[in-house]
C-alpha cells in the first residue's frame, strides 16, 4: 500500500486526538475527583447514582424526623414521669389520711396538697410542643383540658385519634396522645374527677371513698405507667431506628461512591500513563516527514 | 526521415519531458490539496511511416488523474453516517448539559418536595413548613418548565440548522450542476477538465457530509446526483431546488424536493442527524418528561384533593390540574390559590383534626411509591431512567462517531495510497524527467552538431 505524507500526517493527527482526550479524561478525574461528569460517561453508574442519592436523601429525611420524634417524645416521657410520680405523691398523702388519728386541719392541709397535685397534672396534660397540645390526640389547637371555675379540671376537649411520624419505611411512632385514654381509660371517671371525688372524702373522713378513690388511684397509676412504658420502648426503638438508619446511610453513601467517585490511585495512575502515551506521540509525530528523498538530491 | 526530421524529433521529446516535470510540479504543489488526486502525464511513442527512421520520438497522450472510482464511492456512503454520529453526539451532549448530573438535577428537586411533606407532617401547624410545601413545589415545576424549555431550545437550534443546511445543498447542487458544464466544456484541455473533476468531487464531498446521496458519473464526464431514495437533486446541468417548508403544530421545517417532501429520506449526513435529534430523539425525552410531570400531578393532586386544609374544609388540588401527559412538563404549576394561601395544603385526612398529618405523610412517601411504567418504578427511578436513556443514547453516538470516523479515516488512507501525491514519488519521478530531459537536450545538440557538419561539407 502507498503511504503519502497525508496519510501519515491524518493517522499521527487521529491518535494525538485520541490520546490527549483520554490525558484530559483522567486528568479531570484527578482534579474533581469524580468518575462522572456527565452521564454519557457511564450511564449505567448514573442510574446508579441517581438511585442511591434518592436513597440517602429518604434516609436523611427519616433520620431528621426520628430526631424530631424523639425530642417530642422525650418531652412526653417527662410530662408522663411527673404524672405517676404526682399519681404516686397523691397516694402516699392518702395512706396517711386514712390513718386512725388524723386531725381534721391535717386533712385539709392534705386537701389542699391533692389539689395543688391535679393542678399538676393539669399543668403537665396540657403540655404544648412547638404550639400543640401533646395530649389533645389530633385536636392539637385544643386544649384538652380546662380549668372550670372552683378549680376543677373540665373533661376532656381533644379527639381520639393520634398522629403518627415515619422513622423508616416499615416504622411509625405516635406522636400525639389521646390524654383521654390514659386519665380515664376504661373506667368511668378520669384523673382529675378521681381527684375531686377523693378530695370530698378526705375533707369528709369518708373512709369508703378514700378507699374507692385509692383504687382510682392505682388504676390510674397502671395507665399512665403503661403510657409511659409505650413511649419509653418507642424512643429506645428510635435510637435503634437511628442506628439502622445511619448504617443504611453509610452504606447507600459507599454505593454512591462506588459509581460517581474515582479511585485517586487509579486515576494518578492513569493520568501518568496517560501523560506517557501523549508524550510518546508527539515525540513520534515530530519525527513525521524529516526524512525526505528530496534531501538526498543534489 | 531527415536529419530535421530527427531534430523536430528531439525538440518533441524535451517537450514531453517538460511536460513530465511540470505534472510533477503541479503534484507537489497540491500535495496538501484537499480532493486532488495525483496526476500522471501520459507519454507514448509516436510513430513514422519512414522506413528509414527508427521511430518518431515521444508523444505527449494525455493527462491522467489517478483516481479509484469504488474508493471514492465507498467514501459518500461513509461520510454520511459520520457527520450524523458528530452532529447527534454534539446535540446530545447538550442535551446532557440541561439535565444535569445525578443529585444536581430534577431528582433534587423531587426529594427537596417530598421532603417538604414530611416536614409538614412533624407538624402540620407550622407555617413555615406549609410555605416550604408551597416553594419547593414550585421550585420542581420550575425546573420540569426549564428541562423543557432547553430541550426544546435544542430541537428548535437542529431545526434552524436543517434550514441552513438546505441552504447549503441547494448552493452545492447548483455548484455541482454549473462544474457538469464546465467539465463538458473543457473538452480536450485535459489539465482544465482534471481540476474540474477534483473541484466536483470536493463539492459532492462535501454534499455527502450533508445528506446520504447516490452520485452516478455522467457518460461524458460529470456527476448526477440524487438523494438516496431516489429524488433527483442534480442531472446534468439542472440542479433541483430544495426547500424548507414550516410544516405541523410547531413549525418545524420539512425537506421539500420537487414538490414531495423527503424529510423521511434524509436518514445520514448532517441534515440527518438534525432531523433525527429534533423529531425523534429530543421528542422521546420530552415525552418522558411529560410523562414524569404529569404522574407527579395527578399523584400528588389525588392525595392532595382528598385531604384537608388548615381550617378543616375540603382542600383543593395542588398542582394545576393537567387534563392529559402531552405538555404535562411544560404546564406543571402550583395552583395559585394554594400559593397565596399555604393554609389550604392538606395535611391531615380527617376534617377539623388540625393535628392529624395523614395526608401530608401519604404525599411525603409518594417518593417510595412505584407509580411509573406500570406500578413498577418509582419518581426518582423515572428521572434515572430518563438520564440513563439521554446517557445510553449519548454513548451510543460517540462510540458510533469514533467506529465511523476511524472507518472514514481508513477509506481515506485507501483513497490516498491510490490518488495521494507521495514526495518522495514525485523526486523519483522529477529526477527521472530532469534526466531524460538532460538526455534528450545532449541528443538535441548532437543533431545539431550533426546539422552543423552537413553545412560544413559545402563550403
Amino acid at each position: 500500500m502507498r503511504v503519502t505524507f497525508g496519510t501519515t500526517f491524518r493517522n499521527a493527527a487521529g491518535e494525538l486526538a485520541r490520546v490527549a482526550e483520554h490525558m484530559a479524561e483522567r486528568q479531570r478525574q484527578v482534579t474533581s475527583g469524580r468518575k462522572i461528569h456527565t452521564v454519557s460517561d457511564n450511564p449505567n453508574a448514573a442510574l446508579g447514582a441517581v438511585a442511591e442519592r434518592a436513597e440517602m436523601g429518604t434516609v436523611d429525611r427519616y433520620r431528621q424526623t426520628a430526631d424530631s420524634a424523639t425530642a417530642r417524645l422525650t418531652v412526653v416521657d417527662t410530662v408522663l414521669a411527673d404524672v405517676i410520680q404526682k399519681i404516686e405523691q397523691a397516694s402516699a398523702r392518702l395512706t396517711v389520711v386514712q390513718g386512725s388519728n388524723v386531725s381534721q386541719t391535717e386533712r385539709d392541709a392534705i386537701v389542699a396538697e391533692m389539689a395543688g397535685i391535679r393542678d399538676a397534672i393539669y399543668s403537665s396534660m396540657t403540655t404544648q410542643f412547638r404550639g400543640a397540645y401533646l395530649f389533645a390526640g389530633t385536636d392539637t389547637t385544643t386544649a384538652p383540658y380546662t380549668k372550670l371555675p372552683g378549680g376543677a379540671v373540665s373533661a376532656y376537649a381533644g379527639d381520639t385519634q393520634t398522629a403518627v411520624l415515619d422513622v423508616d419505611r416499615q416504622h411509625t411512632v405516635q406522636v400525639t396522645f389521646n390524654g383521654d385514654a390514659i386519665m380515664r381509660g376504661s373506667a368511668a371517671a378520669d384523673l382529675f374527677t378521681t381527684l375531686e371525688t377523693l378530695m370530698t372524702a378526705i375533707a369528709a373522713s369518708d373512709a369508703t371513698g378514700m378507699a374507692a378513690g385509692a383504687a382510682d388511684l392505682a388504676a390510674a397509676h397502671v395507665r399512665v405507667s403503661a403510657a409511659q412504658s409505650r413511649v419509653g420502648t418507642d424512643l429506645a426503638s428510635l435510637d435503634d431506628r437511628r442506628a439502622v438508619l445511619d448504617s443504611a446511610r453509610r452504606a447507600a453513601d459507599t454505593r454512591r461512591a462506588a459509581y460517581e467517585d474515582a479511585n485517586m490511585v487509579e486515576a494518578i495512575t492513569g493520568m501518568t500513563q496517560a501523560e506517557t502515551a501523549y508524550r510518546a506521540a508527539l515525540g513520534a509525530t515530530s519525527k513525521l516527514g524529516q526524512l525526505s528523498l528530496l534531501d538526498y538530491l543534489r | 526521415m531527415s536529419i530535421f526530421g530527427t531534430l523536430a524529433s528531439a525538440a518533441r521529446s524535451l517537450d514531453a519531458q517538460r511536460y513530465g516535470l511540470d505534472v510533477t510540479g503541479q503534484n507537489i504543489a497540491n500535495v496538501n490539496t484537499p480532493g486532488y488526486a495525483r496526476r500522471e502525464a501520459l507519454l507514448t511513442t509516436a510513430t513514422t511511416a519512414d522506413q528509414l527512421s527508427a521511430g518518431g520520438g515521444v508523444d505527449i497522450a494525455g493527462l491522467r488523474s489517478v483516481r479509484d472510482a469504488l474508493v471514492e464511492r465507498r467514501l459518500f456512503q461513509e461520510r454520511p453516517a459520520m457527520q450524523r454520529e458528530q452532529v447527534l453526539s454534539e446535540t446530545l451532549a447538550v442535551v446532557e448539559s440541561a439535565l444535569g448530573a445525578p443529585g444536581s438535577g430534577l431528582d433534587a428537586s423531587l426529594t427537596k418536595f417530598f421532603d417538604a411533606f414530611s416536614q409538614l407532617a412533624e407538624d402540620p401547624l407550622s407555617a413555615p413548613a406549609r410555605q416550604q410545601v408551597v416553594l419547593t413545589g414550585q421550585g420542581v415545576s420550575a425546573d420540569f418548565r426549564d428541562l423543557v424549555s432547553r430541550l426544546s431550545l435544542a430541537q428548535k437550534d437542529a431545526n434552524n440548522r436543517i434550514r441552513a443546511g438546505v441552504d447549503e445543498l441547494n448552493s452545492l447542487a447548483t455548484r455541482i450542476a454549473s462544474l457538469n458544464v464546465a467539465i463538458g466544456a473543457a473538452g480536450a484541455n485535459a489539465g482544465q477538465a482534471a481540476s474540474v473533476v477534483d473541484e466536483q468531487l470536493a463539492e459532492v464531498h462535501k454534499l455527502a457530509a450533508l445528506i446520504d446521496v447516490e452520485v452516478i458519473a455522467r457518460p461524458g464526464g460529470g456527476v448526477d446526483v440524487s438523494f438516496a431514495g431516489g429524488q433527483p437533486l442534480v442531472i446534468g446541468e439542472r440542479a433541483y431546488a430544495v426547500t424548507a417548508v414550516p410544516a405541523g403544530p410547531n413549525g418545524f421545517f420539512d425537506i421539500v424536493s420537487s414538490g414531495t417532501t423527503v424529510t423521511g429520506l434524509v436518514t445520514e449526513g448532517r441534515l440527518g442527524g438534525y432531523v433525527h435529534a429534533r423529531d425523534t430523539a429530543i421528542p422521546a425525552y420530552l415525552t418522558d418528561l411529560d410523562t414524569l410531570a404529569y404522574t407527579l400531578a395527578t399523584q400528588v393532586n389525588a392525595l392532595h384533593d382528598a385531604g384537608f386544609d388548615r381550617s378543616g374544609a375540603d382542600a383543593p388540588v395542588f398542582f394545576t390540574a393537567l387534563g392529559a401527559p402531552a405538555g404535562a412538563a411544560s404546564l406543571l404549576s402550583v395552583n395559585p390559590a394554594v400559593v397565596a394561601d399555604p393554609n389550604l395544603i392538606a395535611a391531615a385526612s380527617v376534617a377539623g383534626a388540625v393535628g392529624n398529618n395523614q395526608q401530608a405523610r401519604a404525599i411525603a412517601n409518594l417518593r417510595d411509591a412505584r407509580v411509573l411504567v406500570g406500578g413498577t418504578a418509582t419518581l426518582h427511578d423515572g428521572w434515572g431512567n430518563l438520564l440513563y436513556r439521554v446517557g445510553a443514547d449519548s454513548t451510543g453516538a460517540k462510540a458510533e462517531l469514533r467506529t465511523r470516523t476511524e472507518i472514514v479515516r481508513q477509506v481515506e488512507n485507501l483513497r490516498d495510497s491510490v490518488s495521494g501525491v507521495s514526495l518522495d514519488e514525485e523526486a523519483m519521478r522529477m529526477l527521472k524527467f530532469q534526466r531524460a530531459y538532460e538526455a534528450n537536450a545532449r541528443f538535441f545538440r548532437a543533431v545539431d552538431e550533426a546539422i552543423d557538419v552537413l553545412f560544413t561539407l559545402k563550403r
